[in-house]
Parts: C-alpha cells; structure tokens; sequence
C-alpha cells in the first residue's frame, strides 16, 4: 500500500537507517510490524499513537514538524505527550489530562463504513476527519498544501494529500489556493 | 423473514448486522452513560439471575464460537474449568491483536471498550473467577486509555468490585499492556508473558483450562468473542442463532483493507461473501480487480478470485481450502506482486517468531533470505521446491501456530501464483513497479 515507500523516503529524509536516531535526538526511526490497522493503511505512529493514510510527503512533513517542536496530532487518540509520559500509561496508570481520553473521537471514519451502509448512508467516509463528526464531501481536488516553511515546494515524490491524513494541516476550503 | 430470503435481498441494510458497532458514530460511544443508553450492562443482569452453570450452558448452545482465530466454541472452553477444585480461576481476555491484516479488536475497543467489560463480568460469573486481565498490545495507547477510564467508570457504577449489582460477585479486573510481541497472541505465550515471563508457548498438555495462569485454571478469550456475550444475553440465543449458519452462528465483525474502494469494519452475520461486501461497499478501487486476498490474515492461506462467492463462515472458508481466522479480508488488486507481499509476511513471521523450536526461528529465516533472492531476481528455479521443502518442515512441526502461519502463505502462493515466482527467476527481477500498489498511485497529480 505503500508503506515500504514511506519507510525509504524517510530513511533517505532523515539519513538514518532503520532503529537510528537523528543527532538532534528527536526522532528514532524504527520499522513497525503489523499494528492492527489495515484499515487505515498507510498507518505511522509516533510514541504509539496513530497517524493513519499517510503519504511520502504527509510522513516528511511529520517528520519535519517533530524536529522543529511543532505541534503534530495524531488522526486517533490524544495529543501527543513525552514517550515517557506514554511508557507511564503503557505501565499501568492513566493518562491523567484534560480531555485526553476523549480526544480523536468515537471513531475513526473507516471504523464506521460498514455501519453507515448499515443504515442506508452512502457517503465515503474515507476522508473525512474523525473529529469533524459526520461523513461529508471533501473533494481531493480542493485539497491545498500547506507546507511546512522548511520543505521545499518540489520535494514531494509524492501527490497531494487530504485532510484526513493531516489533521495538523487541515486544509480545505477554506484556505484559497496560493496562501 | 428467514435468512436466506434476507441474503437473496441485495441491500447493505439487510446484508448487514451492525451489534457490536451499532453505536460507534454516537458522540462519545466509548462512555458508559451511552453503553448504558444501548442496553449496556441489562445483559449481565439477566446473567445473574442464571446459576453459573445453567449460563454456560446457554452460552453454548448459542453456538458463539471463539473469534480470535480457531473457531472454538466458547461455552465449551467455559465448560473446561474444573469446578470445586479449590483454586482460584482466572480469565484472560487476548486483545494482543497483531496478525496482518487483522483490525477488528482495535476499533472495537476504541469505540466500545464497555461491552468487553461487561462480557468479563459475564464470564467471571460463569466460571467462578474473581479476577480477570485483559492483556492489550502496548502499541495501542489510545485504546489503553480508554480502557484505564471504562475500568475505571465500571468500577465506580458497581460493575466490579465487591458483590457486583448485589449478587455476591466479587471481580476485580486488571488492564495490562504487552511489550508488542506477535507472539503474545498465542495463549500460553500469553499466559507467561501475563506472568512477567519472555512470551514463549508452553508445552501443551496441559491446557490453560487445567494449569494456565499461576498454573491454576484459565479461560482465554478473543475480545470479540467476549464482547459477544452480553448481546446474546441481552437478545436471547435465538435471536443470536437466527444469524450465521447453524454451526456457525451470529454475528462478527469483517474488516476490509487493502486495494478496496471503502476499507474498514463491516459487522454481519457469519457467512456474507467477499463479493457481496465488495459490491456494496463500492469494490475494488476504481479501475482494478482483485487478485488475491486472505479470509482472516495473513496466515490463512489466500484466496484469487476464484473464491469470491466463498461463504465466510468457519465451515465455507475451511472446505475452500482456509481458515476464518480473525476475518481479516486483505485485498490486492492486480498491481501487487505475490512474491513482494508474500516476502514481506514472511518477514513478519521471521521478526515475531520467539525462537524456541528450530523449525520455526531457522525456517522463518530461511524462507526470507530465498524470497529475498527470488525478489531481488536472484533466484533459482529449485529455490521454489526449497521454499516449499522449508514449509513443509516447519508446518506442523514447529512448537505452535506461528510456524504453521508461517507456512500458509507460502504453500498458497505457490499453488495459485507459481508462474509469477518463475517470471522473477527466468526474467532476473520482479515484473511489478511497486509504484502501482502504493494507495496514492491513482490520485490526480496536484503540482505543489
């Protein structure tokens, strides 16, 4: 589905190869095996949360964002906090803010599908953000980049991408082609 | 209605049976204020008013069947526990969901963690047990977090704790989280690692039922299957067994991913086909057809599209020559290479096999470095008699099912794809450009 591709570019992107660490020390690079996801792939997490239907160029600029303290959030789940805040959850005791566990919504939008035919709804829900509630249209084609200040407009080997993969960059149409 | 006049109906709202995830899209699904707005917890109040032994047996003759994989039916592993043998009894629930392909446990806890909590209470009750655990991959913090706060809230409302709604059930419940070991789905791998031990399988004899964990007896349970319960107590067998096929009753969840228009959870009766799944679900993406897909994950063997009208219940998937497994419906359309996906599993395989028995830890890699070679266009023709002559000496002879998953997609793909891996060897490289099977490659190009 292209996950291979985005672990490449990455490795190309960042100079690292697999279970390295950038010098700055804010990203290690480690290839996941199967993380019962299939129905968002292409799927990256960072400190174990998901960023579900990732592309080349939607996991570069992740990537990018960690190493310059931007805040990223993930499609599912909570605001990302330290990995050893996470390894304190993964050990027994709860995540402790605001609004942590409500966070993502219900449901992702490919955990709805069935029940949505289910109950005579026809609308894809592929790329609808979960946190936007309900299916609507989000045409692909009004989809407008918003890069990062350190990407370089030419570097995606890969096409556009929708707000459902980027939250952090929620594009649609509002923003005006150009801005 | 019967079900075969539903079945003859075309519709998505007939075919399909959302229970589980009836109410995944309601704000804050997770919570037990809307659990409760669904009948939540009404079930395990009809399970109290049963004796334990009379709910086993209603349980079985439901006909609900393990949804991790076997197939095994569930009151029957109920039924194993010794009873008035003066040892604590215990229940594990496996939520280490980690088979490719396999996305059903995830979401399920994600949006609805109460009806597993309410399923162990019904358990508990039925096998005399005063603790529980769910063991969860690690990997998966947002769904740890929401099962922290619905243990949490269940104990707050009197669902666990001390003499649960006043029946003199005590259970207390404990949330662990796996360190993301494949290995830890396999339920004595589970046990000891459960136990603070490396997640190895145990020799079996003897089984969990008689010595599992703390070497007392022990259930261990798919969170599907668990999750289950409380609605066939809430809406009666029948109703359960007015789904599905006679030995393969109710209902389950699907997941389809890969090369689909609409991948995600489809929730129907046992039996619906792939065909009738794709159709309503808008197919394969727009300008491809499917070329081969697994039943339940990557280590059920595969199906082309010979087998689309296939009935996806225990009995239609075992007689085409696989396994339900976890209803796992990977699919590739003709872009993929076999040989490439056929690699990468076993990669999976080699990276999660524990390496107790040789079969399996040298097999695994074995089976890498000559799919690598056949990949890279390194290979030989007597690799593929290899490939299959490593199979064959780990299926079967390995210390558990992984080594048997191991072998499955290599027995499969050579029987229905033998051709591709020979056009690796004789035309020195793979024929595919990866490129095609990425999920971008159909997008318009926007210049950016």
């Amino acid at each position: 589905m292209g996950g291979d591709a985005i672990f490449e570019a990455l490795q190309d992107h960042l100079g690292l190869g697999n279970g390295e660490t950038t010098d700055d020390g804010k990203v290690t690079l480690e290839h996941i095996e199967c993380n019962a996801a299939c129905d968002y792939a292409p799927v990256v997490m960072v400190n174990w949360e998901f960023f579900d239907n990732q592309t080349v160029q939607s996991a570069k600029r992740l990537v990018d964002d960690l190493r310059d303290g931007r805040t990223v959030s993930p499609t599912r789940g909570a605001p990302l906090c330290t990995f050893k805040e996470t390894a304190r959850i993964l050990a027994g005791f709860p995540d402790e803010r605001e609004g942590a566990v409500d966070a993502g919504g219900s449901a992702g939008p490919a955990s709805l599908v069935g029940l949505r035919l289910a109950r005579g709804e026809t609308a894809p829900a592929r790329v609808v953000h979960p946190r936007d509630g309900g299916p609507q249209d989000a045409p692909q084609d009004r989809a407008v980049h918003d890069p990062s200040p350190n990407e370089h407009l030419s570097s995606h080997d890969a096409p556009q991408d929708t707000s459902a993969s980027d939250p952090a960059h929620p594009a649609g149409p509002t923003a005006e082609e150009g801005e | 209605m019967t079900l075969a006049a539903e079945l003859k109906d075309t519709g998505p709202e007939k075919l399909l049976a959302p229970v589980l995830s009836a109410f995944w899209d309601e704000d804050r699904s997770w919570t037990l204020d809307v659990y409760r707005r669904h009948e939540g917890y009404e079930g395990l109040r009809k399970a109290l008013a049963m004796s334990p032994d009379d709910l086993i047996a209603y349980v079985k003759e439901s006909g609900l069947r393990g949804r991790g994989g076997a197939g095994f039916p569930t009151g029957m592993k109920w039924q194993f526990i010794p009873q008035g043998d003066g040892k604590p009894h215990y229940l594990v629930v496996n939520a280490d969901e980690s088979e490719p392909g396999t996305c059903k446990d995830i979401p399920l806890l994600f949006a609805n963690p109460h009806s597993l909590i309410e399923g162990i209470v019904i358990a508990c009750y039925a096998i005399r047990s005063s603790h529980a655990f769910i063991y969860l991959r690690g990997e998966v913090v947002p769904v740890l977090r929401r099962l922290h706060e619905a243990v949490r809230e269940a104990y707050a409302a009197g669902y666990l704790g001390e003499n649960i709604l006043g029946s003199g059930l005590d259970l207390e419940l404990t949330v662990h989280a796996g360190a993301g070991a494949y290995i830890c789905g396999e339920e004595t791998a589970l046990l000891d690692s459960l136990e603070g031990r490396r997640g190895q399988p145990r020799l079996r004899p003897p089984f969990p039922a008689v010595a599992g964990l703390y070497a007392c007896p022990t259930v261990v349970n798919n969170v599907e299957s668990i999750a289950s319960v409380p609605a066939i107590l809430q809406n009666g067998k029948e109703w359960f067994r007015s789904m599905g096929s006679e030995k393969s009753p109710g209902f389950t969840l699907y997941s389809l991913s890969g090369h689909v228009a609409s991948p995600g959870q489809y929730e129907a009766p046992l039996g619906i086909t792939l065909r009738q799944l794709l159709e309503m679900s808008g197919g394969m993406r727009p300008g491809h057809r499917l070329k081969f897909w697994t039943p339940g994950g990557s280590s059920t063997p595969m199906f082309t599209d010979e087998h689309l009208d296939v009935p996806l219940d225990y009995e239609g998937v075992g007689a085409a020559g696989s396994m339900l497994g976890t209803k796992a419906l990977q699919c590739f359309d003709e872009t993929t290479c076999v040989v490439r996906a056929v690699t990468r599993w076993t990669e999976f395989y080699a990276h999660e096999s524990c390496g107790k028995c040789t079969p399996c830890r040298e097999g695994t890699y074995w089976l890498v470095q000559l799919l690598r070679d056949i990949e890279a266009g390194k290979g030989a023709m007597s690799d593929l008699d290899k490939l299959n002559d490593i199979a064959d000496n780990i299926n079967g002879k390995s210390f558990c099912a992984l080594g048997d998953g191991a072998a499955s997609p290599i027995f499969s793909s050579l029987k229905h794809f033998r051709e591709e891996y020979e056009q690796h060897i004789t035309g020195r490289g793979c024929p595919f450009d990866p490129a095609k099977s990425t999920a971008w490659a159909d997008r318009t190009e926007v210049n950016a």
